[in-house]
């Protein structure tokens, strides 16, 4: 809905009233009254978005349960669960003035490992220096590819979920602390964005705590129909994980020549590099993206290479789409320098644990039944490829060669 | 959690409620207007879009604000068709990946022309897309025409 400014989120400001405003637009917002997106920047307005994904999905095995992201907690078995596709945002916008504006949103969901389901996932203050520069500084997500900072935004994609081969690359990271700037150059019918972004993040896994400082760049040529992206970003990753640590005492101990080669703690040259290619017309919508991670120096971390492709066909209200996607982890293969069977053993564990090499067909259809509230079919079937885990909790059973996971969704946007 | 979900079901269901259909009623001749105390000769294709999906322009243009006008319902179908081959729900969900990236913001919505034209005798600074007709009657010359 587009109503007037009154109905969608934007408020004057009166120094005696704001806050009371403010709860009254929420609590409408709550009920429902108010179903468009915030608007344009009025000075000493506050705006208030967000966004709503109900979903359920089930695999074919209970033993072999998939998860969309590897590292998180969440799975999904035979029976239908709305662990991995139910998540709520809600965004609270200040604008003082045309250059300067402070902006939190909060994401309820099931979180990646222990803690709160609510988190505070961005918090900064946004300083537009000139028509073409904006600056933000505190809490955000560096936009590794086309839909990292708006991945649950499940409402602005075709699909239920992101496509995991690329997506799940971002493991269990949800936001940066530190600066991120934007210059828009316009090039005739194109625009060009340069992102530049540094940070610093920290997060657990199911074994691990991660952290680390980062800093990146990425490139976006657009116009009205294509979009060309390019990302590379950069740091230094600190990693904290008892079950390594006994690795690396055992190599230490029964294969010293090769430890150093293990040696984790710490990796320079961690990150990510992507590329990404958008089309959209009112009838078509083509999405395709490759990704690579770098682990660092540490050989007892894999690497990994994701990409797919997704090609939607509008009918009015209805958009049935299909994708192909496809990962591929590198180093995962045993140590031939390692003679020591148990250490050549435990290691061999180590890597193939971290094989996710699959691919996945999709077929879906998004049907938008009012304007901001998109239902969504999706199966999915997964192929982990030979002798791989993949994005599944153990190995397929054996005789199996994939498992279909069944989503269905409603995303709501306000 | 079971109060939770009725606040979301009921918010869904309001929302329903409180949104219009997404079908054009009619087609009709559009075009980008501002006030008269403009001095803007004209905005070409590359501009207007620029504005209609949240960017500033450069120079001398660096102050124009888009507004969006909510009535007559078929005019933004028709001009965001026309200006970049986009539906209502095609832009709800370009600029939902603005929004929540913090990248940009929709423009300002107006709810009738009366009031549009109002913003504009206000703010030399603002366009606004209306029927041509409507244009013409309140002697406003068209920056941008489809």
């Amino acid at each position: 809905m587009n109503g007037s400014g009154d109905q969608c989120g934007s408020v004057r400001h009166s120094p005696v009233s704001t806050w009371r405003r403010a709860r009254r637009l929420a609590a409408a917002l709550i009920l429902g009254q108010a179903a468009a997106l915030a608007q344009a920047d009025e000075g000493g307005a506050i705006q208030v978005n967000g966004f709503i994904n109900a979903g359920l999905a089930r695999s074919s095995f209970d033993d072999a349960r998939y998860k969309y992201i590897p590292t998180a907690d969440a799975d999904i078995g035979t029976a239908a669960t709305p662990r991995v596709d139910t998540q709520a945002g809600l965004q609270l916008r200040y604008v003082h003035s045309d250059s300067l504006n402070a902006t939190a949103q909060v994401l309820l969901r099931d979180p990646p490992s222990d803690g709160s389901p609510l988190k505070l996932t961005w918090a900064y203050a946004g300083i537009q220096l000139t028509p073409q520069i904006e600056v933000k500084l505190g809490r955000y997500m560096m936009p590794f590819f086309l839909f990292t900072d708006t991945r649950n935004v499940r409402y602005a994609q075709p699909w239920v979920r992101p496509p995991g081969e690329v997506y799940a690359l971002v493991t269990n990271t949800e936001f940066f602390d530190g600066a991120y700037l934007r210059h828009l150059t316009p090039l005739g019918p194109w625009s060009l964005a340069t992102e530049a972004f540094v940070g610093a993040n920290r997060y657990e896994t199911l074994r691990a705590s991660l952290s680390g400082t980062y800093y990146g760049m990425a490139f976006t040529l657009y116009d009205s129909n294509w979009t060309f992206r390019v990302m590379a970003q950069n740091g230094t990753t600190q990693l904290e994980s008892p079950a390594f640590d006994r690795v690396l005492a055992l190599l230490q101990q029964r294969a010293p020549d090769v430890a150093a080669d293990y040696a984790f703690a710490e990796s320079s040259n961690t990150g990510y590099l992507s590329a990404g290619l958008r089309y959209e017309t009112e009838d078509w919508l083509l999405l395709a993206e490759v990704a690579e991670t770098r682990p660092g120096d540490s050989r007892l971390l894999a690497s990994d290479t994701g990409a797919y492709l997704t090609v939607g066909r509008r009918f009015g209200d209805w958009m049935p789409f299909v994708g192909y996607a496809a990962r591929r982890s590198h180093n995962t293969e045993a140590d031939a320098r390692i003679t020591d069977p148990l250490a050549s053993a435990t290691v061999a564990n180590v890597l193939a644990q971290q094989n996710y090499s699959q691919r996945t067909v999709s077929v879906g259809l998004r049907w938008d039944l009012v304007l901001n509230l998109a239902l969504k079919l999706q199966l999915d079937r997964v192929q982990p490829s030979n002798g791989a885990k993949g994005s599944f909790t153990v190995p397929l059973p054996a005789g199996q060669t994939h498992s279909d996971v069944f989503s269905l969704a409603a995303h709501y946007i306000f | 959690m079971r109060t939770l979900a009725r606040l979301l079901l009921a918010a869904v269901s309001a929302g329903l409620l409180a949104i219009p259909s997404l079908r054009a009623e009619e087609p009709g001749s559009v075009v980008v207007v501002a006030g008269h105390a403009n001095t803007l000769a004209m905005l070409s294709r590359e501009e207007v879009t620029r504005l209609y999906i949240g960017e500033r322009l450069e120079g001398d243009k660096n102050q124009l604000k888009a507004l969006e006008l909510d009535v007559p319902p078929w005019a933004r179908e028709v001009f965001y068709a026309r200006l970049l081959g986009r539906t209502p729900v095609q832009m709800r969900a370009l600029w939902a990946r603005l929004v929540f990236s913090g990248k940009g913001r929709p423009p300002r919505i107006v709810a009738n022309v009366d009031a549009a034209l109002k913003e504009l005798e206000g703010n030399a600074s603002l366009v606004v897309f209306m029927p041509a007709d409507k244009a013409a009657a309140a002697q406003l010359k068209p920056l941008f025409a489809f």
